[in-house]
């Protein structure tokens, strides 16, 4: 087993900045990944693109997806993800400003372990993220690799 | 019941009848008057020749009478006995004794005295007499007297009704024929005209046309017809084409408004995602500096972290707000049977969860049935609680109370509380989207809710309005449409 790590798919810095720090709280700060838009995570869990060379079963214990991405969406990523064997299992968590019933809809329906929406109030914000980070990372029994 | 056994006769049939009856008839009548005028005639005929023959035997026997010789006369009448149909003949002197006489083989004496004598000749039973006065030099010295049977008058007649019955006969066949044939030309166009619209009426088709044969009145109806089909099929082809039209115009404004209703949706969706975004930064960040550098930090600074933290809180509130409000415009909508006090119950229930100190009498009408979106109802009257409930919050015990009543055949709902209330004079800007009757530091709220509830009344074709009185209350009224009726009396 290798390092554990949290993949944020973010493209926003502010939103990237507070998560990262609601997570530091959690002490999982130090495992976490960010990529920017939909085509770099993709890149990233795929080793592909800027990550190529990666070790590709080198999975994280969770993304935190959001849904509005620059080039693919997290629909999209969503998609990809499930639909690939080596990635089928891995757990995914949408974490976006959206509460638009037809996204969460859509979320579930291909497959997404949960869907939380971000509060604006930063002291939600940072405990959701924290309770996220808690128990995906350290409670929750990773898929085996496959 | 027989005349409309002879108005469902076909055309032809009727035509066929007529000729039959009145042509039956002409030659019935012409048939009679010949006869008549015949028997008339032969009658006339024979007479006269008797008359000829009387006068004639009259001259022979006046010598006879004369010189007193009856065998003489006998001789002359004996003659007689070639005409078969002379019964009897006598010959009398003047004083009226009988002088001479002839009886046809059979026939019986009954010629002693003369008959009366009212003319020179009269039928009696069928039979015809004859009288000659037999005269000498002027004077009268006799009579002749001469009776006939008219078998010769009978035997005309029954020649002339078998000629005439052959006669009938073949005119009587030949007319059906005829009138077959002619009536034919006059029914036959009818006949088609009718089948032809038959066919229209049957199947629809507007493009078959009825064939015309002359130019008479069938004719011009026949014209008439085709024309009217000629029209009705333009006027089809018109109402096609014009549908054509407007379906084509529906199409285009349905892709329209879905263009725009997708606008919107993606207009609704980046303001949910990214004008939270920044306000999650402000919140953050003041959080984060009054966390990391509380020490730094004087109380004014912290107060007015705190102040953007608020300012941010209430924007986030707004966009949620606004969002709900777009979100009823384009939501599906679906009508079905709800009681109102069900549902403010729940609402209600809510409310003393959130402030269970407070004391309010809430007096809901035991049931208030409506037929309505139950999503969107649910909204609207949770808008309108927890306004009054927001608005009584002053009142130490406060009453809101929900009720309907039945005004002009539909129902109106109501939400009356005892509250803070607002001037009339305003009512106009009560249900516009961010104008409020209240300043935010007396009631918080988003200006955002009546504009939702009103739009949600309209979505259901009612009306909404409102009565009040600064710190009188303020009740709410509304309907939800022409179908509650419905609901109402099922």
């Amino acid at each position: 087993m290798t390092h554990k790590f949290i993949l944020v798919v973010e493209d926003n810095p502010d939103d990237e900045e507070l998560t990262v720090r609601a997570l530091k709280s959690a002490n999982v700060a130090n495992s976490v990944v960010v990529a920017r838009d939909g085509a770099e995570a993709l890149d990233f869990l795929f080793a592909t693109g800027a990550h190529a060379g990666r070790d590709v079963a080198a999975l994280p214990a969770v993304v935190l997806l959001d849904l509005k991405l620059p080039k693919l969406d997290g629909i999209e990523v969503l998609q990809h993800i499930r639909s690939d064997e080596r990635t089928k299992l891995l757990p995914v968590v949408i974490l976006t400003s959206s509460k638009e019933q037809e996204d969460v809809v859509a979320s579930y329906r291909l497959g997404t372990n949960s869907y939380v929406r971000k509060p604006v109030h930063f002291k939600e914000f940072s405990e959701a993220v924290r309770q996220l980070g808690l128990y995906w990372f350290l409670l929750n029994e990773s898929p085996p690799a496959c | 019941m027989k005349s409309a056994w002879i108005a469902n006769l076909s055309l032809h049939a009727k035509i066929r009848a007529i000729v039959l009856i009145v042509s039956g008839a002409a030659l019935l009548g012409g048939f009679a008057a010949l006869l008549a005028f015949q028997t008339l005639s032969s009658w006339t005929t024979i007479a006269s020749r008797y008359e000829t023959m009387a006068a004639v035997i009259g001259d022979q026997t006046s010598a006879a009478l004369e010189f007193g010789q009856p065998e003489a006369a006998e001789l002359v009448l004996a003659s007689l006995r070639a005409e078969t149909h002379v019964m009897a003949a006598a010959v009398y002197d003047a004083r009226g004794t009988l002088f001479a006489r002839y009886l046809r083989p059979g026939e019986q004496d009954t010629l002693k005295t003369p008959p009366a004598e009212p003319g020179r000749q009269r039928s009696e039973r069928g039979e015809l007499l004859v009288f000659q006065p037999i005269q000498s030099g002027g004077e009268r010295i006799g009579t002749f007297y001469l009776r006939s049977d008219m078998e010769q008058v009978r035997q005309w007649v029954r020649i002339n009704v078998v000629i005439m019955g052959l006669i009938l006969l073949a005119v009587g066949a030949l007319i059906p024929l005829l009138s077959g044939w002619l009536g034919r030309s006059v029914s036959a166009p009818v006949a088609e005209l009718a089948s032809v619209v038959q066919a229209v009426s049957a199947e629809r088709d507007y493009s078959v046309r009825a064939q015309k044969r002359g130019d008479d009145e069938v004719g011009r109806l026949i014209d008439g017809f085709n024309d009217m089909l000629s029209q009705i099929q333009a006027r089809d082809s018109a109402i096609a084409r014009a549908q054509e039209v407007l379906e084509q115009r529906v199409q285009e404004r349905t892709a329209e408004l879905e263009a725009s209703n997708k606008e919107l949706e993606t207009f609704s969706y980046s303001v949910s995602h990214d004008l939270r975004a920044p306000l999650r930064a402000m919140d953050g960040f003041s959080q984060v500096l009054l966390e990391t550098r509380a020490a730094e930090l004087d109380d004014e600074a912290k107060h007015y972290l705190q102040r953007i933290r608020l300012a941010s809180q209430r924007m986030a509130e707004l966009i949620d707000g606004l969002l709900d409000l777009a979100r009823i415009s384009r939501s599906s909508f679906e009508r079905d049977r709800v009681d109102l006090a069900v549902l403010a119950a729940e609402i209600v229930r809510e409310l003393r969860a959130r402030d269970p100190e407070r004391e309010v009498e809430l007096a809901i009408a035991p049931t208030l049935p409506a037929h309505a979106d139950p999503r969107l109802v649910r909204a609207a009257l949770s808008n309108l609680l927890e306004n009054a409930w927001k608005y009584t919050r002053r009142r130490a015990h406060a009453r809101i109370e929900l009720g309907a009543s039945q005004q002009g055949g539909e129902t109106v709902y109501f939400v009356r509380d005892d509250g803070a209330g607002f001037d009339m004079a305003y009512t106009r800007k009560l249900f516009g989207v961010f104008p409020r009757l209240h300043s935010e530091r007396e009631f918080e709220g988003t200006g955002i809710g009546l504009a939702t509830v009103q739009r949600i009344v309209q979505r259901h074709g009612g009306r909404i309005w409102a009565e009040a009185a600064v710190d009188k209350g303020a009740t709410f009224f509304f309907t939800l449409g022409p179908a509650e009726k419905r609901s109402l009396s099922a």
